[in-house]
């Protein structure tokens, strides 16, 4: 169990009811609140910051200046009370966060909000612009605006002056509840794997009507009342596909019809190149969504069902319970939001390799469906001009390497989940190499990865090898070997120790190093002899 | 009365139940001001009403906490 170290300007209430959840899933150990602020300065050096795995720090802006004297807040006085948050951050690379409040300084009549003339809401500019530098200057800290989770149940709900008289604790149970809820969503964003793929049907979730039996003319898009809801939704789903998640149809439909709404309906927002993959056919929907899973080699776990019809959600969730099925509103009117709440399509930092993976499985579809239809594999590769790369690990690499690292689970020897520090700290002791692939369907960026660490002068190990599934059976995994291997020759290693760990998911890549003639070496691991090492011809680069 | 005591139980398992109106804040492991305090969070959830600043403070053991209840409409 991960745990949270819980600093605070006021009193959280370390065992009330609403912590409950929380610390069922993380070991929450709540500071003494008067002591983040020396807590913080010395560091890691502070046993809790040292053992936690999260640091929150829950920051009411109210506790720390006071609001009849607004006027005082500004960027340098905002320095000098927060200097110990500055100094924990230079300290650790553990994850921050911050959750906040500012409500205080929001109250105010009307009539001095009219013309801005209160000092109160400049401290609130002057605060947030403060954080929102913090977070681009420092990678490890996160923020939750508590006001703003707040604000769904009406923020006066969410504070209780009387606690507050009481026992210095500002928020009311309700509060609690809220700060609880959304800090334990946030957490989620470290722990789990984005979602990649969204599947969508079409009656009565794109558009409102059945296009078999109403026509193309009369279904609900676009225009006001409900098709303005439909619209509002599509535009959703097109914000996720640009910020790197998949679209695909699963609909029980004639497979033309539902093309010629998307060739000539002029009030769809989706269009057909939005889509990585349409399954339109009256078979059953499970079975059309393990063929997605297999033409895309993606993981079912990693895709969302949404379908307005309870019946064809309810056999999803037995058939295929890896699936996250949504249980949407009843009312469309509430689709566009709830869909713009879901955590699971959300991730902190988007990298440039994200942004482009709509047209990467795009790449990969048409992939799987012209090998398919070849006899000669090899032929078939070669024919796709297939340029492979290796690149070094650079401030412009790091990140995407990380990312590698974090969420490789099939063709993964060793399933090393490494830090930003790790990878610096490892290009040290050897070669770092990342694989990266193009071919005549487009670029499918960096793909692979090695790290080798020399260990002394002859030997050394193979920390890391894996692969993005989007491009196995491609022998890039035998060549980019042949680059690690050329890489350590070149520094007179002559023997490349490896192991395969067993993490439950990388079945796929269990024989690789025996297929490359790694032999049997003592502990569990195998090793291979560089020097007499022939390299493979793989004939398709 | 058996809601007062699984509530009690929630947030003080050891407490002692055969003399439910003597039990509060120092009677009990666990029962400080800290906990008590939370306890009275959820008195006020479970029985859907609203301590003053003042009760809060001064509503130290069960008897007062139900006597200030049973002014409040709740019947025992």
């Amino acid at each position: 169990m991960k745990s949270i170290a819980i600093y605070s300007t006021n009193n959280l209430m370390p065992g009330n009811r609403k912590w409950k959840n929380l610390s069922e899933k993380y070991n929450c150990v709540f500071a003494d609140y008067a002591t983040w602020s020396s807590d913080f300065i010395e560091g890691e050096n502070c046993q809790l910051i040292q053992e936690a795995d999260y640091i929150l720090f829950n920051l009411v802006l109210s506790d720390v200046f006071d609001n009849t004297q607004a006027q005082e807040v500004n960027e340098q006085a905002l320095n000098v009370a927060f200097m110990p948050l500055e100094s924990l951050l230079a300290s650790t690379n553990k994850h921050i966060l911050v959750a906040y409040s500012s409500y205080e300084f929001n109250i105010e009549n009307v009539v001095s909000y009219a013309k801005q003339s209160s000092s109160r809401f400049r401290a609130v500019f002057q605060f947030e612009n403060w954080l929102i530098q913090k977070v681009q200057d420092n990678k490890n800290l996160y923020l939750l605006n508590l006001d703003n989770q707040f604000s769904q149940i009406g923020i006066s709900n969410c504070f209780d002056s009387r606690l507050y008289y009481s026992g210095r604790c500002r928020f009311s149970s309700q509060g609690l509840s809220v700060f609880a809820h959304s800090l334990l969503n946030l957490l989620q964003g470290f722990e789990q794997a984005r979602k990649k793929l969204l599947i969508l049907d079409c009656d009565n979730t794109l558009w409102g009507g059945v296009l078999g039996e109403e026509g193309i003319e009369k279904i609900l898009i676009g225009q006001d009342g409900v098709g303005k809801a439909f619209e509002d939704f599509q535009k959703q789903i097109k914000h996720l596909k640009s910020q790197g998640i998949l679209l695909a149809i699963a609909s029980k439909n004639n497979y033309e019809d539902v093309m010629q709404v998307f060739d000539s309906h002029p009030q769809m927002i989706l269009k057909k190149d939005d889509f990585v993959i349409f399954k339109i056919n009256w078979s059953d929907k499970a079975e059309n969504i393990k063929e997605i899973a297999e033409e895309l080699s993606l993981g079912l776990s990693s895709f969302v069902f949404w379908d307005d019809n309870p019946i064809e959600r309810e056999q999803m969730r037995v058939a295929l319970p890896e699936v996250m099925v949504i249980d949407c509103p009843e009312e469309v009117a509430e689709w566009p939001n709830y869909l713009q709440k879901l955590t699971e399509f959300s991730q902190f930092q988007l990298t440039a390799e994200d942004l482009k993976k709509s047209e990467q499985y795009h790449i990969r579809a048409k992939f799987s469906n012209e090998i398919r239809t070849v006899a000669n594999k090899k032929d078939y590769l070669k024919s796709i001009e297939m340029e492979p790369k290796v690149l070094s690990l650079t401030e412009e690499t790091l990140d995407r390497a990380v990312q590698l690292c974090a969420k490789t689970n099939q063709f993964n020897l060793r399933t090393m989940r490494h830090s930003r520090d790790d990878l610096l700290k490892l290009n040290e002791l050897g070669p770092i190499g990342l694989g990266s692939l193009k071919d005549k369907f487009g670029d499918h960026g960096i793909v692979g990865m090695y790290v080798a660490t020399i260990q002394d002068r002859r030997t050394a190990f193979l920390d890391t090898f894996l692969l993005s599934c989007r491009v196995i059976g491609r022998y890039f995994e035998s060549w980019l070997l042949n680059q690690c291997i050329l890489s350590l020759k070149n520094k007179g290693v002559e023997f490349l120790y490896a192991e395969f760990i067993d993490s439950g998911k990388n079945k796929v890549s269990q024989n690789f190093l025996n297929d490359h003639h790694f032999v049997n070496a003592e502990n569990g691991r195998v090793v291979l002899e560089l020097n007499n090492y022939k390299f493979e011809q793989l004939e398709v680069f | 009365m058996e809601s007062m005591k699984n509530l009690i139980l929630e947030f003080f398992p050891k407490a002692d139940l055969s003399h439910v109106e003597k039990l509060g804040v120092g009677t009990t492991e666990s029962w400080d001001s800290v906990n008590h305090f939370n306890f009275m969070m959820a008195v006020e959830e479970e029985y859907n009403v609203q301590f003053s600043t003042e009760e809060i403070s001064e509503l130290k053991n069960i008897s007062q906490i139900i006597t200030s209840l049973k002014e409040k409409g709740v019947s025992f």
